[in-house]
């Protein structure tokens, strides 16, 4: 699963109430837009992305088109464990980075340094 | 029925070695214009951070992708121990849990341990039903003490 995936379906507020709402079970994609005040295709990108992140199924009956979640409600709590570690170990290599950058001994040796031919501005 | 295991929070712990002091990384934890420089999940995103850092006040995180979408941290801090400890809890914005992480900055020789432990909760809708559930059987108590009258 990819981060931007699992992170995006995390975040949303919509899509965090359109999993609240498949917890108690199947529901169109008609049932599931009627809470939020947005359009058809907003709801059908939001329902894209919680497919690819692994977490429901759309089914298209007729002209009926239907979602799941795919996971049982037991495993649920483990899956946001999961997505939460994913989200947290990345931050945690962007503090990592961040700490790296901002390392009061390398700046020191970065103002000793001259900068390289090319940056330096022609006087 | 699964109320039992949804009772019961989960918890997950995730650590970091870093080559910094204390102060420092209790620093790019609690800035707010710190905080900003790295707290996203990728280079598609920029963070915008406010930061009231005093027990019982809010932290709010805009979290901003570059096609627009915005999600949104807000919390409450809950224990402040610079530069050792913090306690807060997380919420996503329009989500119906509020759930509670710790973050604890420990030395060792130079470096700095970070152990992160976020907990979730029942969330408030998890705690209607069941209440719900509760009311239900009331009513289903009466209606069968008024049957037997």
């Amino acid at each position: 699963m990819g981060l931007d995936s699992t992170f995006a379906a995390l975040s949303d507020p919509t899509r965090r109430a359109i999993l609240t709402t498949l917890q108690q079970g199947r529901a169109s994609v008609t049932e599931l837009s009627r809470p939020h005040d947005i359009s058809m295709p907003a709801i059908l990108k939001h329902l894209n992305v919680l497919e690819q992140a692994g977490l429901i199924e759309q089914k298209k009956t007729g002209r009926v088109r239907m979602c799941r979640l795919t996971v049982a409600p037991m495993q649920q709590a483990a899956d946001w464990l999961s997505l939460y570690r994913v989200f947290w170990e990345n931050q945690l290599d962007n503090l990592g980075k961040f700490l790296e950058q901002t390392d009061p001994k390398k700046q020191e040796n970065k103002t000793c340094r001259k900068p390289p031919s090319h940056l330096r501005r022609r006087s | 029925m699964s109320q039992a295991a949804v009772a019961s929070p989960s918890s997950l712990v995730v650590s970091r070695t870093y080559p910094a002091t204390q102060e420092r990384v209790f620093k790019a934890w609690t800035d707010a214009n710190q905080l900003g420089q790295w707290f996203a999940p990728s280079d598609d995103y920029t963070t915008k951070a406010n930061v009231d850092l005093r027990v019982g006040h809010e932290y709010r995180i805009a979290i901003t992708h570059k096609g627009g979408n915005v999600h949104n941290v807000v919390g409450t801090y809950r224990l402040i121990e610079p530069p050792r400890k913090l306690i807060y809890t997380w919420r996503w914005e329009g989500a119906p849990t509020d759930t509670l992480v710790t973050v604890d900055f420990a030395p060792e020789g130079d470096a700095t341990k970070v152990t992160i432990t976020h907990e979730q909760f029942l969330s408030t809708e998890d705690r209607d039903r069941h209440n719900e559930g509760w009311k239900g059987c009331v009513e289903r108590l009466d209606r069968k003490l008024a049957s037997l009258n």
